[in-house]
């Protein structure tokens, strides 16, 4: 599978704080990637690293298979559409005339695609309505169409549901799974919202503190999350023992507790604890989400 | 550069600032040929038409300032900057753009002033009179001394990423810059001797006038250096214009050159450093 975007042990500094720390992302071409990470785990500074606006401290990244350091990366970003936090567009310019500008910007002769990309976000009645009487998810989906204007390969939509309402986070979402199906544009898509990714989403990348704690395929991830079955035993060091040896997935979450992961064939898995006596006091399987996955990622208690 | 510049333009010829700018240059153009016609018909002043129009570039540098502040500083504050370097814009030729089309506006608000002058008042005033070439070599210094103002003001506006404290920056260094023109002008120009009338009789109350050395009277060495100093600060080359100061005027057109080398190589540097959000 192509690899449209890649970093390299990135890393950005700002004075003694690491706002990316050796940070690695492997973006697939045709996939709706999630990077997900709380306030501050540096999911933006990566964009805006991928995006030319800001240079890392060190390491490097490839678009496309063109690097950071060579002289064509700014001709491979023309490939790159994105919307960085909040979308950029002259608020005091109609969507029709913040389109112009952004065809005029790359150069763009024929102004007839216009129309359709106003169509395709559901901006095409605003006639002469100024940017900045526009609903926060009008404004949104107009980010959106510029990002779209340069008919990009790559679209980068950082925190795109921020502040939206029920029905504007709808429309985002249905226009990102839309771009990926019918126009084949991978899609790498930052949130904090945990259970709209997961309804989007076919990659996962999980950030925390600068860092690429896990990549991992929604295919993948669905079979950890859905399967969860937690064991409540007298002694936990020699289940460890027996996890560790058969590789299956654990999390130690106290003393009497473990949670395994994956996979999981319990008539075999009672079966070895009888033989090695291993006494299971409780055994339960429990509810799963992609939020519980996160937190216990982030929380370094699992072990793989 | 042309796609940006195209870009620009489109954007200017929308943006209504720019025809506030317009506006007000037709509106003083026209409030200078009213007042000077009123002096003309009350005291029978000798009215200039060199003078006239000349007289708007003493505060052409505020009308600059805050255009630029405020038509840039739009791109930081609509975040619209980032979509020019997203789609690979090099920083030069975004930084280049903007300063060219800060430069076609005040060019053409100090040629609209010319036209405007020229057209009402050559029936009121009557024609020049000076001659062709030294209003040339004049309009010249003028238009170089206007690119200078666009590459300070460009330089704040592209360096300074919030909208506000730019135009706040740029207009406060305009006035600044006005502030320390009038004090230098107002040192060169102080005369050698002050004249005092002291009384030499209570009685008769006879006075004399007394010659004194004025002790703010600048050497040759400080004059001249006061004066190099008036003739690289825009502003300063504005009253030096506007005040026909005996000075070499051929001369300013470098001061304004090397204004506008030190201001756009330093802006481009910081730009091309500058870390964006």
């Amino acid at each position: 599978m192509e690899i449209v975007l890649q970093t390299n042990h990135l890393e950005k500094k700002y004075k003694d704080f690491k706002a990316l720390n050796n940070f690695n992302i492997h973006v697939e071409k045709g996939a709706i990637y999630g990077l997900i990470g709380k306030n501050g785990a540096g999911k933006t500074t990566l964009i805006r690293i991928i995006c030319g606006l800001q240079q890392p401290t060190s390491g490097d990244y490839a678009i496309y298979g063109v690097k950071s350091t060579d002289k064509n990366i700014k001709k491979v970003r023309s490939r790159i559409g994105a919307i960085i936090e909040t979308p950029s567009i002259y608020q005091n310019m109609t969507a029709r005339d913040n389109l112009i500008e952004q065809f005029q910007l790359i150069g763009i002769p024929s102004l007839e695609d216009i129309d359709e990309l106003l169509k395709l976000v559901g901006l095409e009645n605003t006639g002469k309505k100024k940017v900045k009487n526009f609903s926060l998810g009008m404004k949104q989906r107009l980010g959106i169409a510029i990002a779209l204007a340069g008919n990009p390969d790559l679209l980068i939509l950082d925190e795109p549901i921020n502040g939206l309402d029920p029905q504007g986070i709808i429309e985002i979402r249905e226009l990102i799974l839309n771009l990926n199906k019918k126009r084949k544009i991978t899609i790498l898509v930052s949130s904090h919202y945990l259970d709209e990714l997961s309804k989007i989403a076919t990659h996962y990348g999980f950030v925390d503190n600068g860092q690429m704690i896990k990549e991992i395929s929604s295919e993948e991830l669905e079979k950890k999350i859905e399967q969860k079955i937690e064991l409540k035993v007298k002694e936990s060091k020699d289940f460890i023992k027996y996890f560790e040896e058969n590789h299956i997935t654990y999390e130690v979450v106290d003393n009497h507790t473990i949670s395994i992961y994956g996979k999981i064939k319990l008539p075999k898995l009672m079966n070895d604890f009888s033989k090695r006596k291993l006494k299971v006091e409780d055994i339960h399987e429990k509810e799963s989400s992609l939020e519980n996955y996160f937190m216990n990622l982030i929380g370094g208690g699992k072990h793989d | 550069m042309t796609k940006l510049l195209t870009a620009g333009f489109t954007r200017l010829k929308k943006d209504y600032l720019f025809y506030l700018v317009l506006l007000f240059t037709l509106g003083l153009a026209c409030f200078m040929i009213y007042t000077q016609y009123l002096d003309l018909k009350r005291y029978h002043e000798v009215i200039e038409l060199d003078q006239l129009l000349m007289n708007n570039i003493t505060i052409i540098g505020i009308v600059i300032a805050v255009f630029t502040s405020l038509f840039v500083g739009r791109e930081y504050s609509d975040g619209t900057l980032r979509n020019k370097i997203i789609i690979g814009s090099s920083r030069t030729n975004i930084y280049l753009s903007n300063l060219l089309i800060v430069i076609g506006v005040s060019v053409l608000v100090e040629i609209l002033h010319l036209i405007i002058i020229s057209l009402m008042g050559i029936p009121i005033f009557g024609t020049l009179k000076m001659t062709l070439s030294s209003f040339s070599l004049i309009v010249f210094c003028i238009l170089v001394m206007i690119l200078a103002f666009c590459s300070i003001f460009t330089f704040i506006a592209m360096v300074v990423s919030n909208k506000t404290i730019s135009a706040i920056t740029s207009i406060l260094f305009a006035f600044f810059m006005m502030m320390v023109s009038i004090t230098l002008l107002t040192r060169i120009e102080a005369p050698e001797y002050i004249e005092s009338a002291q009384m030499t009789n209570a009685e008769t109350k006879k006075f004399e006038i007394m010659k004194e050395k004025n002790p703010r009277y600048l050497t040759k060495k400080q004059r001249k250096a006061y004066q190099q100093i008036l003739n690289f600060i825009p502003s300063g080359q504005a009253f030096v214009i506007v005040g026909r100061m005996d000075t070499n005027y051929s001369l300013l057109p470098w001061y304004s050159f090397a204004v506008i080398l030190l201001f756009t190589g330093s802006g481009i540097f910081l730009f091309q450093k500058k870390e964006l959000k």
